[in-house]
């Protein structure tokens, strides 16, 4: 027996043993949920989860602004990644240690190479810099530079950012394994990241977002741009993140809900935070999101960039 | 009174329930873990679940969910040791003792797979979706399906060429 033929009888006969789901599965997941909200907000953090919940993103920690509800340990917290994927559940990575230990045994290596930490990174830089480092260790494992699409209201990405490259000969699985071990050992996801339950592929590019009427510092204000009806704004916000101003309800803003990278030229398409929102209140105020600069953007050059339809072109970054 | 979209979320869970259960299992080798993840993946098809409209997206979504969730380098629970999966030896009997002893060696094989390569391997060879739906379910390209598939049933080749008392795949 050919070992495809095998590998179905065997998938087949082993997945009799599954559970089986109840009539009362889904009510019990909805009362696990309930549980551990209650447990998070008493254990990570009420701030934290209120953030969320306010902001409707998973919001990172870095915006400075005047948000007089923001409390001191929102304040002195670290800048961290978050997803722009409804707030389920919040928590924390897990500490450096442990991370490294289940990748070597993700990896099957029972004796892996001391690494020294180059420093702690959000799921998504961790991607570019393990690919970056694998390249340098002679390994293609490519990225995908021409078109990334992200939409953060569902969390579907139409493409991501590391791409295999052709594959390698069965005997250098081992030195790849090691080699992949050191690169995403030197990058461990920052214990401090705040994520919803889990998914690794569901990040978004969003670093940062600040609710309505709050500010962001940081910008570099030679680089602002504002369009024509002082609609939308973008600004450089160092060499590494592009802050998108969209302005709106305050209680059912528009967000940036896709955005496609070609050519150097940024496109994104805005929506409603809440789409199934019933009631939006008439206020008017900005909302601001901060994206990593995606692949394929150099921040020393003029950004052509389209909001909804309108081409605008900001200023390269100092 | 449930609304209609409620009626019809549970009726997409009775149909597709059991079935993320078998995916889920088969990638994480355990009864738990792989309720937690179903269930984690119903309640976030759940919240999102007039946007995503159509049943056909919503399974894809929630498929997706449960693979890249099971599949992941052990976040929720990376201090829990994996059991193994059962050799089924109570049901094998009529199958004869070689063809027992080739699902427990097939099992074992897997077992020791990364769990995104079984993840690519539970979609391709048990799921029977392509590889283009495999690889939008994992968010990756149809290449990097190709080569983990190519090298996952490498691997099991020589597992199964090593273990059986046959010696043969």
């Amino acid at each position: 027996m050919d070992v495809e033929t095998l590998l179905r009888d065997s998938l087949s006969h082993q997945a009799e043993d599954a559970p089986r789901a109840g009539d009362d599965f889904f009510d019990r997941a909805v009362q696990a949920r309930s549980a551990r909200r209650r447990h998070l907000a008493g254990s990570v953090g009420v701030a934290v989860v209120v953030s969320a919940l306010v902001v409707g993103l998973t919001v990172v920690s870095r915006q400075q602004g005047t948000d007089a509800a923001m409390s001191a340990s929102d304040a002195d917290a670290r800048p961290i990644g978050g997803t722009a994927t409804a707030p389920v559940e919040v928590m924390p990575a897990p500490p450096v240690a442990q991370q490294q230990a289940q990748l070597a045994r993700d990896l099957g290596i029972s004796d892996p190479p001391a690494v020294d930490v180059v420093r702690l990174v959000t799921p998504i830089q961790r991607e570019r810099l393990v690919a970056d480092c694998m390249t340098a260790r002679g390994w293609d494992e490519g990225f995908a530079q021409e078109t990334t699409t992200v939409d953060v209201t569902t969390g579907f990405l139409s493409t991501r950012g590391i791409v295999n490259g052709p594959g390698y000969p069965a005997d250098e699985q081992e030195r790849h394994d090691r080699d992949t071990y050191t690169c995403m050992a030197s990058y461990p996801i920052d214990p401090a990241y705040v994520e919803d339950s889990g998914d690794p592929y569901v990040d978004s590019p969003v670093v940062e977002a600040a609710g309505p009427g709050q500010q962001l510092a940081g910008y570099d204000e030679r680089a602002v741009l504002l369009d024509e009806d002082g609609r939308v704004r973008a600004a450089w916000v160092g060499n590494d993140f592009l802050a998108l101003t969209t302005w709106g309800s305050g209680s059912c803003p528009e967000v940036p809900v896709s955005w496609t990278v070609e050519d150097g030229a940024l496109t994104v398409t805005t929506g409603p935070l809440r789409p199934d929102a019933e009631v939006c209140t008439e206020d008017y105020g900005p909302f601001t999101v901060v994206l990593e600069v995606p692949r394929g953007i150099d921040p020393g050059r003029d950004l052509a960039l389209t909001v909804d339809g309108r081409a605008l072109s900001l200023p390269a970054a100092r | 009174m449930r609304s209609e979209l409620e009626e019809r979320f549970g009726a997409f869970v009775r149909e597709h329930a059991d079935g993320l259960l078998r995916v889920a299992y088969l990638i994480t080798g355990d009864h738990g873990h792989a309720e937690d993840v179903v269930q984690t993946a119903l309640l976030r098809t759940h919240d999102r679940w007039r946007r995503l409209g159509e049943p056909d997206h919503a399974l894809a979504y929630a498929r997706r969910v449960v693979v890249t969730t099971a599949a992941g380098r052990g976040r929720k629970r990376s201090n829990q040791e994996l059991v193994d999966l059962p050799a089924r030896a109570d049901q094998g009997a009529d199958d004869g003792t070689e063809r027992l002893v080739e699902r427990e060696v097939m099992a074992s094989a897997l077992r020791s797979l990364p769990r995104g390569m079984r993840a690519v391997l539970v979609l391709r060879y048990f799921a029977d979706l392509s590889e283009a739906d495999t690889a939008a379910t994992l968010g990756c390209s149809v290449g990097n399906v190709r080569a983990q598939a190519a090298r996952g049933l490498a691997r099991l080749r020589d597992h199964v060429t090593t273990l059986s008392p046959t010696g043969r795949s």
